[in-house]
């Protein structure tokens, strides 16, 4: 078990390193020159085009932008006039990419182009917010739809299984952020229903108590949270059904009614067990979706979490916040995923590492 | 094809649900089409002085390079000039067009008139925007960036799915000069991208596009050589090119970025998105999907007897790939696709929401939703463009299951 989990653990090391490639492809590809984001145009000195320059080269040299940006480079070359054939130069260790990589893995982020603060700093709270949304809409939509799904599993054909499953097929189409934009329009402002707030995560006094703090913030996070708990739980229903469909087929469960255990038991202990694995693995795709969902419901509400974050630094063309942001869905997901895989190796301990074709 | 195209309709037609996502997409098609001939703040035909003048042919004439603008004022708007005949669209606004007096007007709220405008049935938005033609002309935004770039991710989700499923781990094999190409094409992409943008910044989509085709080309073209040379030299191909085990890692590092904060960091490279770099951008997010679902069909299919008969009669293995393989895998593909144009059209509403879409003076049906943050009293707003939204990703993702057989 633990060598499994050690070589799962090891197997995401190449794709966290391409994701790595990947967004600081895109970073140096980004508009403008980053350094300019940091020498400050100040009018008011009357400084030399030399003085200047050298302050340039200073906070480069700070900042690592001297260095050459990979491991190795291809220069055009100058004897030829064919820019066809590369001249390869190896670099060494000492580049940005080396620099910027061995640095995120220590959690040193890089600073802001915006408030030129560590990006660090900003990204603590914002995280917990979103890791708290997130889970939270996850286990609701587990809690609530594996018992529906059982039930509409059990009653096939009947309307009630009809009309639950039109409902939920509606229910997946509808986009979050119109779901989001009619909650607000009709629920939390002045001219209709003003039942919750329109957004923000808290609005309670410094000395209220624990329980009223609580209360408080889950009034205000009642809205975003249905929000992105809506589509995995139509998701998972339909699975849970699916899944459910599947094993009440089987032979065992015919053996447990021949042998005359009550409808439950044979519903709720035999059918579900076994019906169980296919929702574990359900886990890592549910779990990436709800993220990237919760990106725009977070914007809409203005809750102050990582999408929000991200989507304020792409606005104040702050990359290296959008980019630290990507790279933590992407850890974020990859976690999912090793988690999912655990719970299931756990749970089904058939499972082999070359078994798995993922 | 023509079979598959009627099996769809009569599929469609036999439940209610499937007659009505049908009814809705011919909707959207028609509006796709005649868009500027249902809403215009144009005449469709006008007489003025005993002049005709044909102002929305005019001036597709005139996109085309066919002809001049013809004015019958050059200094007034059209809606101003008072025609002996006129023939005028069923709504005199463009989506854009601003009725400054009918700032925010609700559906049956009483408006002021001002020559032909003032009849809004679905509202107005910002600066007196008509909200039903806003709906009417979104329609083009959403069809062509959707099902643009759901082919487009097709045609890259085809081509790495269906070559890492039907190649496996095992059986792409190379001589020594196959694998020496094919580490060089590696290098020279890299290269390829330095003195194509080394520095310098991306311009305009067509530089995307020129990276997109040159990712496939050169590939391509070192691994042809490779095999060229080693059939002069009569090498044996002995060693093995694991090409499922890199597009698929390739596939994982592109899907662990989650789906809106990816498109925010390939975002960043683009100054101003216009509909052709939107359209790359959702297919680069979106043929991941598309190549898993591939690949899954083509490692069923390659043990088919028929493939196998392909293969005994002598044919390359290309042809066995792409002639008789891969039109084989082309069912999950289509069930996907109709799946993906509604993700698409949806990632595409919910970038304009975000004031992130087309930059353009296009109306689109997020950038009309997204008044209605501005203003929640609106309830217009929040009401009809969703509406649209919705039911154009319902249509999609109907059609999808019924494809699909459910």
């Amino acid at each position: 078990m633990l060598k499994y989990i050690i070589i799962r653990i090891l197997y995401f090391i190449p794709t966290f390193v391409g994701i790595s490639m990947l967004v600081f492809f895109l970073s140096k590809h980004t508009p403008g020159d980053p350094l300019d984001k940091f020498v400050d145009e100040d009018l008011s000195i009357n400084e030399s085009y030399d003085d200047k320059q050298s302050r340039r080269l200073l906070i480069a040299k700070d900042l690592g932008l001297d260095k050459p940006v990979f491991y190795f480079e291809f220069r055009k070359n100058e004897q030829n006039n064919y820019p066809i054939i590369p001249k390869i130069k190896w670099n060494g260790f000492n580049n940005q990419y080396h620099r910027w990589f061995t640095n995120f893995i220590l959690g040193d982020f890089g600073k802001s182009y915006f408030d030129r603060l560590p990006i660090r700093s900003r990204i603590s709270s914002p995280l917990k917010w979103t890791l708290l949304i997130n889970l939270i809409s996850i286990l609701l939509a587990y809690l609530i739809s594996i018992p529906l799904g059982v039930y509409s599993a059990d009653r096939k054909g009947a309307l009630w299984e009809k009309s639950t499953n039109l409902f939920l097929y509606f229910l997946y189409s509808i986009p979050g952020f119109w779901l989001a934009t009619l909650l607000i329009t009709f629920l939390a402002s002045q001219d209709f229903l003003q039942l919750f707030p329109a957004g923000g995560i808290s609005s309670f006094s410094r000395d209220a108590s624990f329980i009223s703090k609580f209360l408080n913030v889950s009034w205000h996070l009642a809205l975003p949270i249905f929000c992105t708990t809506y589509v995995a739980f139509a998701f998972i229903t339909k699975q849970v059904k699916a899944s459910m469909l599947n094993s009440l087929n089987a032979d065992y469960i015919k053996t447990a009614k021949v042998k005359g255990l009550s409808k439950n038991k044979v519903l709720w202990k035999h059918g579900l067990r076994n019906s169980l694995f296919p929702l574990i693995t359900l886990f890592s795709y549910v779990f990436p979706a709800t993220i990237a969902g919760s990106v725009i419901i977070e914007i809409i509400f203005s809750i102050p979490g990582m999408g929000r974050l991200a989507y304020e630094g792409l606005l104040q063309q702050d990359w290296p916040l959008v980019y630290t942001i990507a790279m933590m869905g992407a850890i974020l997901t990859l976690i999912g995923n090793l988690i999912s895989d655990i719970i299931y190796a756990c749970a089904d301990p058939r499972v082999q590492l070359n078994n798995q074709n993922s | 094809m023509q079979s598959s195209g009627n099996n769809l309709i009569k599929k469609l037609s036999q439940t209610r649900s499937g007659r009505f996502a049908f009814f809705i997409i011919g909707l959207f098609l028609f509006f796709f089409v005649f868009a500027d001939f249902i809403a215009n703040e144009k005449p469709i035909y006008a007489k003025h002085e005993g002049q005709s003048y044909y102002p929305i042919f005019n001036a597709y004439a005139n996109g085309l390079g066919l002809s001049q603008i013809k004015h019958p004022a050059p200094n007034k708007d059209w809606n101003e000039i008072t025609f002996e005949k006129s023939i005028w669209p069923l709504l005199p606004y463009s989506g854009i067009t601003i009725d400054l007096k009918n700032n925010y007007k609700g559906p049956f709220e009483a408006k002021v008139k001002t020559n032909r405008f003032g009849r809004h049935p679905l509202g107005t938005g910002q600066l007196g925007k008509d909200v039903a033609s806003g709906i009417i002309h979104g329609t083009r935004v959403a069809l062509i960036v959707g099902l643009m770039a759901m082919l487009l991710a097709a045609i890259i989700g085809l081509f790495f799915g269906s070559i890492a499923g039907y190649f496996g781990d095992q059986s792409f094999k190379l001589g020594p000069f196959g694998i020496l190409f094919s580490c060089l094409s590696l290098l020279y992409l890299i290269y390829w991208s330095y003195i194509s943008f080394g520095g310098n910044e991306i311009k305009n989509a067509g530089d995307i596009l020129r990276n997109i085709l040159a990712l496939l080309g050169i590939p391509t073209l070192f691994l042809f050589a490779g095999h060229q040379i080693d059939g002069l030299f009569g090498f044996r191909k002995k060693f093995y090119l694991p090409l499922d085990l890199i597009i698929m890692r390739i596939i994982e590092v592109m899907e662990a970025i989650p789906g809106l904060l990816l498109l925010f960091a390939l975002l960043t490279i683009i100054n101003r998105p216009s509909m052709l770099s939107l359209i790359l951008i959702i297919a680069l997010v979106k043929w991941p999907a598309i190549a898993k679902f591939v690949r899954a069909e083509m490692l069923r299919i390659r043990g088919l007897l028929f493939i196998e008969s392909s293969k005994a009669i002598g044919n390359p293995s290309w042809k066995s790939l792409f002639v008789h393989a891969l039109p084989n895998a082309m069912r999950p593909v289509v069930i996907t696709l109709a799946f993906g144009v509604a993700s698409a059209i949806l990632l595409e509403a919910s970038l304009s929401f975000l004031a992130l879409g087309v930059s353009e003076e296009i109306m689109t049906w997020g950038k009309l939703l997204s008044n209605a943050r501005q203003k929640p009293s609106a309830w217009w707003l929040a009401v009809f463009p969703g509406l649209a939204i919705f039911l154009c990703v319902f249509a999609f993702n109907k059609i999808g299951d019924v494809l699909d057989g459910k």
